[in-house]
């Protein structure tokens, strides 16, 4: 018997999530997505594709290809880490949404969602990647707005700008297809580099085009922008390097490391910033997140096998870190008027894991010790200081902001006229999560090697780049 | 073929300017419906006619998707933009645009592997006056007709140098979520744009 | 593997402890645990001897590619110097605690012993890598109880406050392995360089609220004598072994008279509040700014022993005068040994401290050794303070307390005498003269000129930083201005004029497209 991987990855889980979505018992979507999404993350981890298996005298191989309209989606072997992470991280977040409510969405839509993004790595070509993602861009709006409430101008900003990267992606791709076709045509390749760039800075919210995160933050439910903001910059980034890997003039262009490291430098410091500054706790998370795409970023643009490890080491940290502090920020939404610094003080004293959570994940962000986004930082810090002082500099600034963000945070949170006194209000199932979560963060902040259990196979994705 | 280009492009000029300043949504939508029929003629220059067939289906039913929408809705002529709502400020905006297109249409034309001038020049109107659209308001249908006209221009383009069956049906699968999207957000909202029926 | 040994009992102890305190409350039994952990600890420390400079490397951090440094520890003679007093300290509070008002507190004892371990594993830290998760491990810990002791929401800010500065530290130091990395060192301490001493100099002075001078605890600290001086205490010390691990001579010149400008304001500002202090426990700050101060002007003489010598002094004198609360006459003469230990008088703990080492701008002597004298005397006007007896403690309790006090003392003594290489020295006979002279002065005139004497307690804070508040002051007008300036460009990008905005950016970048060249 023989069953195609995208069958299993692609179009299992969007018929799922399809299925899902008339289902409205909570506890039930809970369980069963997060069991599914851990089964599809274990196939992908131990179930070999395009290897036949003997399962109690049946044979079953899982062939890596399907084809439609003439284009195939191929998951290949070295791909299986990428969907262990991938729907592992799902599993945290369908699970999450057992103890937040209005979160009912999450499931269906990001089965969905999900099934798409996988489709965006699996395209051949793969720069038809940039319809796929903006066919989860689109599915992603009723997940940020029910149509109970009005919505917000985060939302349609979401929608502009994610709509905009397709558009510039293709054609770069086609230009880039040119260039291949006549390498000597230098005017062609900054061309395609600069549309190139141009759809990149609308996928992965580069500055300026990343107002749409803090609105999104602020309008939406936090556990679901959360989940949205780990998955898209994730799979736009698998994009990108895919990009870098497949043109060799692009990998070897110093414009492409200078570009790729202003960006992310950029990311990093006004992320930091504003983080520094900002008086919503909401919105301090969105700051957040634009770092860890600088992160990400600057990593890239070590261009080097070492960035590429980086890379990788980045995604478990900012996975476990996202659904920490959005489910930390939705707990204490529900106990707040609004999440603004006047709004939640003493917060802390009613909700302590949820506040403890969100301060952790912040200082994680921010480079912490012991915390899981230690180790990949320290690494990208080290590489980047011995290629370029005053960029590594400038990551430091970036760095102390989002510290003081955490600090500002903490400080928000916990200070009060008057001592009221510790009673903890989360939920049993809230405090379970929350404890995990914060014993998974130190984890991964001790023990960096707990993740290469799933990272070690990582960088083969890439012919060029990961070897 | 080139007169019927021409004449597309024309059409496009009149209907996206008209989209920009019409401040009736029913005429606004319908004004989406004509640009639709004049891309249909631009791609026929490059693109089978089942394919140009498809992406004018596509932005028709995406007509009927929003128009269906907000004819449901009640009217609220509050407006939201800060931008000034004359219409002379929008013809001069959307002059800007021809003028720039008009700079750029010979370089881009050379680049897109000859697609064609007109081509070329009605794929850079639609992409230029649906990003002036997308800047000027905050309102969901506008910024829906905003995304299609942009979404428009860079199929016609695209056109010219992608003929994949599968990235058709992408694109109009696209343009179809970005109608029920908008859809969908104005049912969310309640809202009204600011166009008095 | 000793020291190893040595967190193992600490931490065992205190799990013990708080397990008793879970499932037997009403039993008094976990103090002797406590007790017991605390002298089995101090007895491996001094095992640790037997083998000086034994080094433990964990497994290296995967994947390695990316991780040079794996967590390593030392236990040569500064770290064990430390480790000695940090655990007598710890030790000592377990054994005065008899005699506190609150005396059965399992849940103090517990963080006590877990600090104490965390301490001797950041002395004993011997890589960047490893100081900086110790740091950050003691950190969020001290966080976590001083939120759960504090009850007055201004102490709250001051542990916030405390806890920013140390973050602070943190960064710098991984700053200082980030230039490391720079000049392609795989960076350790004994590999500090020029361009990175400085920096590790600011990391430990951040901590220790020097370099820049800060007082996140200034006035009255809630826990007081007991718990507040281990916590104080071995903070202190896990801050302080950077400045005797940063080598000779890795200090940028260009920095150095900056450095000692600093620093020398901070000793001099330290022994003078420590000074006008109404009581040792208001003052305490102010010691441990004062003492800290004198190590790091230690380390920019690359007079390394001479650190760790005051960094000991810190702990062990400081802890004796901040424990001791029971009028026995003997054993406040005791406290004698304290002073002793702090005056760089040939055999003490401090003889090294002005040992000759890199000379410094000579005019900068006045206030260094004035900063020591006004320490001094500070001390030993605390000694003669009369302390309030306390009738209803039982004999065995004041006999108990006394173990712990002499614990101190002999450990100050030991250390003084003992053969590492702050011990056992002349050191500068001439300051260590004329401090004893100025201070027998000062100790003499201090009733007579109103100027030196100690101001009442609630003055202490204003009075002491007025100017500190002012530099504050200018610092918080720069961040609101900066956030109204965030604020404007955040309207700006986000409001309706936002995506015009962008199609500017996207205008900008397409002149490159149309142009084909950047």
């Amino acid at each position: 018997m023989t069953i195609t991987a995208p069958t299993i990855w692609i179009f299992f889980p969007i018929l799922l999530g399809g299925s899902l979505a008339f289902v409205h018992n909570r506890k039930f979507l809970s369980y069963f997505s997060a069991m599914v999404a851990v089964l599809l993350a274990l196939m992908a981890q131990f179930v070999p594709i395009d290897k036949a298996l003997l399962i109690g005298g049946i044979s079953l191989k899982i062939s890596p290809s399907f084809t439609i309209l003439g284009r195939a989606l191929t998951i290949a072997s070295t791909e299986g880490a990428l969907l262990t992470l991938i729907y592992g991280g799902a599993a945290l977040w369908f699970f999450g949404s057992l103890a937040i409510y209005n979160t009912t969405q999450i499931a269906p839509l990001g089965f969905i969602i999900i099934g798409l993004l996988v489709a965006s790595v699996a395209v051949q070509p793969f720069l038809y990647a940039a319809l796929f993602i903006q066919l989860a861009v689109l599915i992603s709006v009723p997940m940020l707005v029910s149509l109970s409430q009005p919505p917000g101008k985060g939302v349609l900003r979401f929608l502009i700008y994610q709509t905009l990267a397709m558009p510039f992606i293709l054609m770069a791709g086609w230009l880039l297809a040119g260039v291949e076709a006549s390498p000597g045509d230098l005017a062609l390749a900054v061309q395609a580099a600069s549309m190139l760039g141009l759809g990149f800075a609308f996928l992965l919210a580069i500055f300026p085009l990343y107002s749409w995160i803090p609105m999104l933050m602020e309008d939406s439910h936090p556990f679901i922008v959360g989940f949205l903001l780990w998955i898209l910059p994730t799979m736009a980034l698998i994009f990108l390097t895919g990009f870098l890997d497949r043109y060799s003039w692009l990998r070897t262009s110093p414009q492409l490391v200078f570009t790729l490291r202003a960006a992310g430098l950029l990311m990093i410091v006004s992320g930091g910033f504003w983080a520094a500054l900002e008086r919503h706790l909401g919105r301090i998370m969105a700051f957040g997140v634009i770092a860890e795409t600088g992160f990400s970023l600057l990593a890239l643009s070590l261009n080097t096998s070492a960035g590429i490890l980086i890379l990788f080491l980045l995604i478990p940290a900012r996975t476990l870190t996202s659904a920490l502090w959005s489910f930390g920020l939705s707990v204490i939404r529900n106990r707040v008027k609004t999440m603004r610094f006047s709004d939640i003080r003493g917060v802390l004293y009613d909700a302590p894991l949820a506040g403890a959570a969100i301060v952790l994940a912040m200082l994680s962000t921010g480079a912490f010790p012991l915390l899981a986004g230690f180790p990949p930082r320290l690494a990208l810090w080290q590489n980047l200081a011995s290629v370029s002082n005053s960029a590594a500099l400038w990551m430091g600034i970036g760095i102390l902001g989002l510290l003081m963000g955490a600090i500002r945070s903490l400080a928000a949170m916990s200070i009060t006229e008057e001592f009221i006194g510790w009673s903890s209000q989360e939920s049993l199932s809230q405090r379970l999560i929350l404890g995990l979560g914060v014993i998974g963060l130190f984890i991964l902040g001790v023990f960096p090697k707990s993740a290469q259990f799933f990272l070690s196979d990582l960088p083969l994705m890439f012919e060029r780049l990961g070897r | 073929m080139v007169l019927l280009s021409w004449i597309a492009v024309a059409i496009i000029l009149i209907s996206s300017t008209s989209i920009l300043i019409a401040r009736n949504w029913r005429i606004s939508v319908a004004w989406l419906a004509v640009q639709y029929l004049a891309m249909f003629i631009l791609l026929l220059s490059h693109a089978p006619l089942g394919m140009a067939l498809v992406k004018l289906i596509a932005g028709w039913v995406s007509c009927a998707i929003i128009g269906m929408t907000r004819s449901g809705l009640p009217n609220n002529p509050a407006g939201q933009g800060i931008w000034p709502r004359a219409r002379l400020f929008r013809l001069f905006a959307a002059g800007a645009v021809g003028v720039i297109v008009v700079g750029v249409v010979p370089s881009v034309n050379h680049i897109m592997a000859d697609a064609g001038a007109a081509v070329a020049s009605g794929a850079l109107l639609l992409a230029g006056i649906g990003m002036l659209h997308l800047g000027m308001t905050s309102r969901i249908l506008r910024v829906t007709q905003g995304l299609l006209t942009t979404l428009a221009g860079f199929e016609i383009l695209y056109a010219a140098v992608e003929g994949s069956a599968l990235i058709t049906a992408a694109l109009a699968a696209i343009t179809l979520g970005v109608a029920l999207v908008g859809a969908y957000l104005m049912i969310a909202s309640r809202s009204i744009p600011a166009e008095t029926s | 593997m000793f020291v190893f040994v040595t967190v193992g009992i600490l931490l065992f102890a205190a799990t013990a402890v708080l397990l008793l305190w879970i499932f037997l409350p009403a039993r008094r039994v976990a103090w002797l645990v406590a007790i017991g952990g605390g002298t089995l600890a101090l007895i491996s420390v001094f095992i640790w001897l037997a083998n000086p400079s034994a080094q433990i490397q964990l497994p290296a951090w995967q994947p390695a590619a990316l991780f040079g440094q794996s967590l390593t520890f030392t236990s040569d003679l500064f770290a064990s110097a430390f480790a000695l007093s940090i655990v007598a300290l710890s030790l000592s509070i377990l054994f005065t605690a008899v005699v506190r008002d609150n005396f059965f507190n399992p849940l103090a004892w517990a963080g006590n012993l877990a600090l104490t371990a965390l301490g001797v594993l950041a002395v004993t830290a011997d890589n960047l890598l490893t100081l900086a998760l110790i740091w950050a491990a003691f950190d969020l810990t001290e966080l976590i109880i001083q939120f759960r002791f504090v009850e007055d929401p201004k102490r709250t800010e001051s542990a916030i406050t405390a806890f920013a500065f140390h973050a602070l530290g943190i960064l710098m130091l991984l700053w200082a392995d980030a230039a490391g990395a720079t000049s392609g060192d795989s960076f350790n301490f004994h590999s500090a360089t020029s361009q990175t001493g400085v920096y590790l100099l600011i990391a430990a002075g951040l901590r220790i609220g020097v370099l820049p001078l800060h007082l996140p605890y200034a006035g009255d600290s809630p826990l007081r004598r007991g718990f507040g001086t281990a916590l104080r205490m071995t903070s202190a010390a896990s801050s302080l072994i950077l400045l005797a691990r940063i080598p000779a001579g890795s200090i940028a010149a260009a920095f150095e008279p900056y450095l000692l400008a600093f620093t020398t304001l901070a000793a001099v500002y330290g022994g003078w509040m420590w000074l006008r202090a109404p009581d040792e426990l208001t003052g305490r700050p102010f010691w441990l700014i004062g003492v800290g101060s004198l190590a790091v002007i230690a380390t920019l003489r690359g007079n390394l022993a001479g650190a760790a010598a005051w960094s000991c002094a810190l702990i062990l004198c400081g802890g004796v005068l901040f424990l001791s609360s029971e009028p026995k006459r003997w054993l406040t003469r005791g406290l004698w040994v304290g002073a002793f230990g702090l005056s760089s008088l040939p055999f003490s703990l401090t003889a090294s401290g002005w040992a000759n080492t890199t000379p410094i701008f000579f005019p900068l002597w006045i206030p260094l050794l004035l900063a020591h004298v006004m320490l001094l005397t500070g001390f030993i006007r605390y000694i003669s303070y009369t302390r309030i007896r306390n009738e209803d403690q039982p004999a065995w309790a004041k006999n108990i307390y006394s173990i712990g006090i002499l614990l101190l003392f002999t450990i100050n003594l030991l250390l003084g005498f003992f053969n590492w290489s702050a011990s056992f020295q002349m050191g500068n006979l001439t300051a260590s003269l004329i401090v004893s002279f100025l201070t027998f002065i000062l100790v003499r005139f201090t009733p007579r000129l109103r100027i030196l004497n100690p101001v009442r307690a609630h003055w202490v804070r204003p009075t002491a930083s007025t100017w500190l508040d002012w530099s504050y002051q200018i610092i918080q007008t720069i961040y609101k201005q900066t956030s109204r300036a965030s604020v404007v460009l955040t309207t700006m990008l986000e409001g309706e004029s936002g995506i015009m905005w962008m199609l500017v950016f996207v205008a900008f970048l397409i002149s490159f497209f149309a142009q084909g060249a950047p």
